[in-house]
């Protein structure tokens, strides 16, 4: 009985409507609506499935067009295609593996792996990115808080050389204290030697008398 | 290999099944199965569904109107609760058949 406890549709078979599962599904066919697994949901090369999967795990070797979350793995297999040019998909998962084709957004709370057959079209969410060479990415990449950088002191033209260092100083110091914990290690921010002697204010007191000498001569 | 559908016990259906596959049906599916091939209705399956195949063979349970169009068989532990229309009908020893039969397809 154990070998019975799959679920597979068949190549020229269409499926309009919701399924729950919680065993192996393999889509050779079509399914349009909603897939709701504890399980694996393979969507194999012929097949297609439009609108939402929730599973374990998800496979697309076919085509997928929609929502997905998969509590662990999303793979799109080489020759795959996830979202179209009119629809961008949605993906969420621990782990984004893309060798296939990909338009949309994905959001992978670990990892996104993007193999040598991969493209992707669209904005990649992710704490860890890895590339292949030969990968092709058009699109945003925003990994973790990192995509909207703190604020680094810009030195303007007129800020004063003291105030500076000590932001400079202060951000460094930040930087390796929280990235410690990642095993990352925190990258040296690049402290600029002012090549150009900094620009310095007239003293005030000169323009002032600047000033009144000017409005004696009127 | 996949040449045909086949719903294990772990899944439900809710809605339309269509094609030319041979379906099998061994978990739970509500709704429609329309299909121009064989509908096998496997022991541990519950189908509440308007059932219409070219063959139908039932040894779960349907609970649904039933049109074989070549074939109807009811074999043992096969529950039919529904009218079954076909051109013919097998009904083994231990089938259980609630519902009227139309064997006279030619006036649809």
């Amino acid at each position: 009985m154990q070998d019975e406890q799959f679920t597979e549709i068949g190549p020229r078979t269409l499926v309009k409507g919701d399924i729950e599962s919680n065993e192996v599904l393999a889509v050779f066919g079509q399914v349009e609506g909603k897939i709701l697994s504890n399980s694996s949901v393979s969507i194999e090369e012929g097949g297609f499935v439009t609108s939402v999967i929730e599973a374990e795990t998800i496979i697309v070797a076919g085509e997928f067009q929609g929502e997905a979350i998969a509590a662990d793995q999303f793979e799109i297999s080489a020759g795959g295609l996830v979202g179209s040019l009119d629809q961008d998909a949605s993906i969420q998962a621990a782990r984004i593996i893309i060798a296939g084709d990909f338009i949309g957004e994905a959001t992978a709370s670990e990892i996104i792996e993007i193999a040598s057959t991969g493209r992707v079209l669209g904005t990649l969410n992710t704490p860890r990115l890895v590339m292949e060479d030969g990968a092709l990415v058009d699109g945003d990449v925003l990994m973790d808080g990192l995509s909207k950088p703190e604020p680094v002191a810009q030195p303007t033209r007129t800020s004063r050389t003291t105030t500076q260092t000590q932001t400079r100083r202060g951000f460094t110091r930040k930087e390796t204290t929280t990235k410690t914990g990642s095993g990352r290690t925190a990258v040296p921010v690049p402290i600029r030697k002012p090549a150009r002697p900094v620009y310095e204010p007239e003293p005030v007191s000169e323009v002032i008398e600047q000033q009144e000498t000017d409005d004696t001569e009127e | 290999m996949a040449d045909a559908s086949i719903f294990g016990p772990g899944t439900v259906v809710k809605g339309e099944i269509n094609g030319e596959d041979r379906v099998f049906v061994r978990g739970k599916v509500v709704g429609t199965i329309d299909i121009d091939s064989a509908a096998v209705v496997e022991p541990s399956a519950f189908v509440k569904a308007k059932v219409s195949a070219k063959e139908v063979e039932i040894s779960g349970t349907v609970e649904g109107h039933i049109t074989g169009f070549s074939k109807v068989e009811i074999l043992p532990g096969g529950r039919v609760v529904g009218n079954v229309k076909t051109a013919r009908i097998l009904i083994s020893d231990g089938a259980v058949l609630k519902g009227l039969v139309d064997m006279d397809l030619g006036e649809g």
